[in-house]
């Protein structure tokens, strides 16, 4: 059995036989250089050509989105149209005339600055290849997959739609955007789709017996008896459990005693942002800019400041938290040139450590761009990432200042918080709260756990360990989290235990204000939210909880809670 | 010829189906009718010049409209960008 971790897409579950499915990309086949002595031939089978590949889409259209038919249907005549005129004028075969085509757009749309732009390059590959292969009469594979789950590297537009004619049930692939048309026909045709980068399709047989759970972004290859039997379960009354907690989506959500708590959403890049704008989420609790500074050299001002805008404009009046870059450590970026190979790169530099020690290459910059983009959208607050000692705090503060009177921008309504994932801060929140600088602390509970377990949850000789669940992990945050709530420090979780339904009770208990969870995840836990009674929970369960000894025996009790209450369990936990 | 300045409130900009939207409306008239990011023009009626334009969310674009039906096309067209494409992504 192997559980993959990755981005949910489309959310339900599948439980299925999968099929291997590896495509071999007609556009290879083309040769360089290929020219016809009869060019009005050529153009004659290339309309052929055409309105069969038209037929063929449009013989797709009653099982899905007919407006994404209609699009790809618009830029096949006018790749087409194009090609003619290359045909005409230099008696090139279609096929190469076509690639031609392609290449040009694909070159122009591949640097294009936005994600979404560049998702467009799949599409125009997609019907390049669909034409290619009608010229040259060659059908896919995806024909025969059907009724099952299809576990690929990539696919395109035009083979999922076909596969979805022949009844799929589930997508599975190693590569592709949240926002890709693949991505938003699966939604729609309610297809549910993994994306795991860390998929490697020769470490599969076949045909493997295969679970897809794409609420939670998990895919389990040959999977055991309790997680079968777990996922049959809730496949069961999956559809109408869904539905029911869809509702909550869009609503506030109060605990049955009246207690009113604030659900965000995580987000890792724009595009997230963009969808997650349209699913209830009340705002960004962390908006991880990491994918920035992943490039080959640091983004300058203006990008930051422009992807800052657009959030902050996705989330007008909402409140939209940007963490100030956590890169270094085990995420080393290869242009800061004086990085040193670190045996320890979890308590290495990285965070706010790495930000003031290059504040003039990467804090700095990052703080003005933040500050420009803040004098225009006042929704927006600063994370700081990592921090272990009040004095990082201090001097962090003291650039902001330094930097805001440099550009004009009145900072003194700006909200600053700090992440707790160190467990020295946990234990200071109270001589944070003293400068008065710090407005809101975000309990980042991955690496807290980490931290005080003392473990790797990525190295799988000690992964079984990581628990974030577990009573010394929950005695810290109650004991941290009580302080900062008690001296004005709005209390927010943004780690994955805000997206785990059994841990939500306690985080409340423990006077959490504010929970950031996965996009896919706001519905679930406002849902499970609105079934609690915060006050019968925190007498009557939570004392036993903190007297557990581990993880599972704090899960037991919980479970039983949500049993009495009627709460549906969806998610991982 | 008549000339308009639009800032873009659609969610997704002129990305995909907005972008049909946008040149299936465009090629129902007879006026040339161009739009331009920045300094690049490309052809309203060419579904992947317009896509490779990569207008996006909050961009502002300039439409140049010179023909017969330039007025019909120029309230037409501004109808769309700014109220309809916007209610629709919503």
């Amino acid at each position: 059995m192997k559980i993959y971790r990755g981005i949910p897409v489309s959310p339900g579950i599948v439980i299925s036989r999968g099929m291997k499915y590896r495509r071999l990309s007609v556009l290879e086949l083309v040769k360089d250089e290929c020219t016809v002595s009869d060019p009005d031939i050529e153009v004659f089978n290339l309309n052929k050509a055409l309105e069969k590949a038209i037929q063929k889409l449009n013989s797709t259209k009653f099982y899905t989105q007919k407006d994404i038919v209609d699009v790809l249907e618009l830029m096949l005549r006018s790749i087409v149209d194009e090609a003619i005129n290359l045909i005409k004028e230099y008696n090139l075969c279609a096929s190469l005339a076509i690639k031609e085509i392609y290449e040009k757009y694909s070159m122009s749309l591949r640097n294009s600055t936005s994600q979404l732009f560049a998702l467009r390059e799949e599409d125009i590959r997609a019907i390049s290849e669909l034409l290619i292969e009608t010229l040259i009469s060659r059908e896919t594979e995806i024909a025969q997959y059907v009724n099952r789950v299809i576990i690929c590297d990539e696919i395109s537009i035009t083979e999922f739609l076909e596969s979805i004619k022949q009844g799929v049930k589930g997508l599975v692939t190693k590569k592709g955007g949240i926002n890709s048309h693949v991505a938003i026909v699966a939604r729609s045709s309610n297809i549910p789709y993994v994306i795991v980068p860390a998929l490697n399709l020769d470490d599969l047989s076949q045909n493997p017996y295969i679970v897809i759970d794409g609420l939670n972004g998990l895919v389990i290859i040959d999977p055991g008896d309790d997680d079968l039997k777990r996922y049959i379960d809730i496949a069961e009354n999956y559809q109408k459990t869904i539905s029911e907690i869809s509702i909550y989506a869009r609503e506030r959500a109060l605990t049955t005693d009246g207690y009113l708590v604030e659900v965000l959403c995580n987000v890792g890049d724009l595009e997230e942002a963009r969808i997650a704008s349209t699913t209830g989420c009340e705002g960004i609790g962390l908006f991880r800019v990491e994918f920035l500074y992943m490039q080959h050299e640091l983004p300058s001002v203006n990008k930051l400041h422009e992807s800052f805008s657009k959030v902050a404009e996705f989330f007008s009046n909402k409140p939209v938290v940007i963490r100030a870059p956590d890169i270094g450590g085990d995420k080393p970026i290869p242009y800061l040139a004086s990085q040193v190979r670190e045996d320890n790169p979890f308590m290495g530099l990285r965070g706010v450590r790495l930000l003031l020690e290059y504040r003039n290459e990467v804090f700095k910059p990052f703080i003005k761009a933040f500050l420009s983009a803040y004098r225009k959208h006042s929704n927006l607050q600063l994370l700081l990432p990592m921090v272990s000692r009040v004095s990082e705090i201090d001097e962090s503060i003291e650039l902001i200042h330094e930097l805001g009177r440099e550009l004009s921008v009145d900072v003194s309504n700006l909200r600053i918080g700090i992440m707790v994932e160190v467990p020295s801060i946990a234990l200071l929140v109270d001589k944070v709260s003293e400068s008065g600088n710090v407005k809101f602390v975000s309990f980042g509970t991955n690496d807290l756990t980490q931290y005080i377990l003392a473990v790797d949850r990525a190295n799988p000789r000690v992964s079984y360990i990581y628990d974030d669940l577990d009573t010394s992990v929950l005695r810290i945050l109650k004991t941290s989290m009580e302080t900062a709530s008690r001296l004005g420090l709005k209390v927010e979780v943004c780690g994955e235990l805000a997206s785990n339904q059994l841990a939500v009770p306690i985080l409340l208990s423990f006077n959490t204000s504010a929970l950031s969870v996965n996009r896919t995840m706001i519905g679930v836990i406002k849902y499970t939210i609105s079934r609690i009674h915060l006050e019968e929970f925190k007498n009557n369960i939570l004392p036993s909880i903190l007297s557990t000894r581990n993880g599972s025996e704090v899960r037991e009790l919980v479970k039983s809670y949500m049993l009495s209450k009627d709460i549906k369990l969806l998610s991982s936990y | 010829m008549k000339t308009s300045t639009v800032r873009l409130f659609n969610r997704s900009g002129l990305h995909a189906r907005p972008a049909a939207r946008f040149v299936q409306t465009a090629s129902m008239f007879r006026s040339r009718i161009e739009v331009c990011k920045s300094d690049r023009c490309v052809s309203a009626k060419n579904i992947l010049q317009v896509l490779t334009l990569g207008v996006d969310f909050g961009d502002v674009i300039l439409l140049k409209i010179d023909g017969e039906d330039e007025e019909l096309a120029h309230d037409t067209l501004l109808n769309l960008l700014t109220k309809i494409l916007p209610e629709e992504d919503k």
